[in-house]
């Protein structure tokens, strides 16, 4: 079979299907044969109006409106967007307008509930009234584009993956081929569906491989995070994923007297991923929730991106985790070498239905084993590319001779398995949440109109955690007027990321740029981190601090 | 709660979600200085609402930024709540 449609119709059922939990604790259920139905219902309405190839925005709230919707995208042959739903009133609702021009999409889909709010976007709800028994299979290849992935938050620079049919069904082989010979029967999670790994890892996921999916909103989730938990064991739920952060914050707030009503012992297959997975969280969810049931053989610590549709590789059922320590100066030269008493790194899995090799990201010449360079993969699960952006696609896409990505993420392969050590493409993670650099420059300058260039990276803190650090140039000033610069900017950026940042104060001409005006961001931060920046004002975490001090 | 008890709960809340000990967080700073985030923000919005009994925004944090300020938006809404019919916001259900 050579698309996601033909595959799910052939799994249809009544005993199946989706269950919502709603933020109040009530569940919505849908079977999958009525999710198919509805979905043909949507698609017939599609193409009523002549939608077919032409790309539409789906801005949903967490919940199965968005599930038909997609489907129904995909039943009509219509490039579904998934985005995040605007914040009534802020300035994220100019990155739709920017998402719109950039895929080229005219028609904006959303629920009745969001509709009135949305109106400035012309945002329609799909008329639940079409007939489904009017739709018509529509021609679907491999190649035929089943989504586009926005891999970037920027208003300046989104860029949208365009993931085919072809991809999807291999991504989602390669989580099938994960659980062996014993499928899961059951999904729970909380993910955003508008994010890889919510929308592929778990929903796509449960629907490819014939499961039961129950799932929440990230809001109840981080409100209360025992609820995910809750699904588990009230639904026996036997995978789940989640990024580090969704492990470490249950650890972090779940009381004694909410652990004694749970019971994990179903999970089989807890997937982490969509972040560095630091050996610390695995340790200490393990020991937290053991009894409550949670296996450690139940972890599969894993590694992916959207431009390969999900996954890369990950370890797969049963194995546990593998976590080796390795001398941290060798790692700074780009060398793996075990130490016992070293930074302990969480192995990703086996190379498994995907080629994939290490390279010297200055000279792309492959590194033997051991040996730290870009991790670069081929194969079927690579997406189709950058919508409308050729040289991008190129750059990205088509290394090596044409076959490869290049993921801008780095590692190291050794006994066979992927460990990741860092990365050299900008973005910034926080609680599995990607930032990227271009829009925390920008709410920077808007905070300070009369400053000169911002540069913002991330940092490794000691923890293992990722530390947003931003740089403006201002002109030099009273030591008062640049603190209240230095408050305005950290309030904006604070509140509009929810991320807690340093800020360091420059003189003009100290961002650098390169000869053509790209900002050199990876420079910068080398500078900033070995101490060479001269401050005239800084607000630095603590924890930045102590790294800097340990650098001069 | 009174005042001192109201922001002594807080500063313990809060330094939880830190990781820090309660007497490192001074109440008159920002509390973006010690590493809030949006987690911790939403996470002190279901706490006020479970123990102290208000219904607050989930901008609590940002609009008012230290523990003081917290606590004093906290004590008007608790005296409003006294004074007047009771307030707050439906439970959000979407």
């Amino acid at each position: 079979m050579t698309d996601f449609v033909a595959h799910m119709r052939d799994r249809l059922s009544d005993d199946r299907g989706l269950v919502f939990v709603r933020d109040n604790g009530e569940p919505a259920r849908l079977t999958v044969t009525e999710l198919d139905r509805r979905a043909r219902a949507t698609a017939v309405w599609l193409t009523e109006r002549g939608m077919t190839d032409h790309p539409a925005l789906l801005l949903y709230p967490a919940g199965l409106d968005f599930t038909v919707a997609f489907l129904g995208c995909l039943y009509a042959r219509v490039p579904a967007i998934p985005a995040p739903l605007p914040d009534a009133g802020a300035p994220h609702s100019g990155r739709v307008r920017t998402l719109l021009r950039d895929a080229g999409a005219r028609l904006v889909l959303t629920d009745s509930a969001h509709a009135p709010e949305l109106s400035g976007l012309s945002a329609r709800v799909v008329d639940p009234s079409a007939d489904p028994d009017a739709w018509t299979p529509p021609v679907l290849s491999a190649d035929t584009v089943a989504y586009l992935q926005y891999t970037s938050g920027s208003t300046s620079e989104p860029r949208g993956v365009e993931v085919s049919h072809g991809n999807l069904l291999h991504n989602l082989e390669l989580f099938r081929s994960l659980a062996g010979a014993e499928p899961p029967r059951s999904l729970a999670g909380w993910l955003p569906h508008y994010h890889d790994m919510g929308l592929v890892g778990l929903q796509l996921h449960a629907l490819y491989v014939g499961a039961d999916l129950v799932f929440m909103s990230p809001t109840a989730f981080v409100a209360r995070p025992v609820r995910w938990l809750e699904l588990i064991s009230r639904y026996g739920a036997e995978w789940t994923v989640s990024p580090d952060f969704g492990y470490s914050w249950c650890t972090r707030r779940i009381t004694d007297e909410q652990l004694a009503g749970l019971d994990l012992s179903t999970l089989a297959m807890a997937l982490s991923g969509a972040e560095p997975i630091k050996a610390r969280t695995l340790a200490e969810f393990e020991r937290r929730f053991a009894p409550a049931g949670f296996r450690p053989t139940a972890w599969n610590p894993g590694y992916g991106l959207a431009e390969s549709t999900l996954m890369v590789t990950c370890v797969p059922r049963g194995q546990g985790v593998t976590v080796h320590r390795f001398a941290p100066s060798a790692l700074e030269r780009h060398q793996a070498i075990p130490d016992p008493d070293g930074v302990p790194l969480v192995a990703c899995g086996p190379v498994s239905g995907l080629d994939l090799r290490i390279v010297d990201p200055g000279c792309s010449a492959p590194v033997p084993d051991g040996r730290i360079g870009e991790i670069w993969v081929a194969g079927p699960s690579v997406a189709l590319g950058y919508r409308g952006r050729p040289e991008e696609t190129r750059a990205t896409f088509r290394a090596g001779g044409g076959r490869w990505l290049r993921t801008g993420d780095l590692g190291f392969l050794l006994d066979g398995q992927l460990y990741v050590t860092g990365r050299i493409k900008d973005v910034i993670i926080v609680n599995g949440r990607n930032l990227y650099p271009q829009d925390l420059e920008e709410a920077a300058c808007r905070a300070n109109p009369a400053a000169g260039r911002s540069a913002a990276f991330g940092i490794r803190r000691p923890d293992g955690g990722e530390h947003v650090v931003l740089i403006q140039e201002v002109r030099r000033g009273r030591s008062t007027v640049l603190s209240e610069v230095a408050d305005r900017v950290m309030d904006l950026v604070a509140r509009e990321f929810g991320v807690p940042l340093s800020l360091m104060l420059v003189a003009r001409g100290a961002v650098r740029q390169t000869t053509s005006g790209k900002l050199r961001r990876r420079h910068m931060r080398e500078l900033f981190l070995s101490g060479s920046l001269i401050p005239l004002h800084a607000e630095l975490e603590p924890a930045v601090n102590d790294l800097l001090a340990t650098a001069s | 709660m009174s005042d001192h008890d109201l922001r002594r709960w807080l500063t313990e809340r809060v330094a939880g979600y830190l990781q820090r000990p309660p007497a490192e967080i001074d109440p008159t700073v920002k509390l973006r200085t010690y590493g809030l985030d949006s987690i911790h923000a939403l996470s002190l919005c279901v706490d006020v609402e479970e123990t102290v009994g208000l219904l607050v925004e989930p901008t609590l944090a940002w609009d008012h930024p230290t523990i003081d300020a917290i606590a004093a938006h906290l004590t008007e809404l608790l005296s409003q709540d006294r004074t007047s019919e009771p307030r707050g916001r439906p439970a959000d259900t979407a």
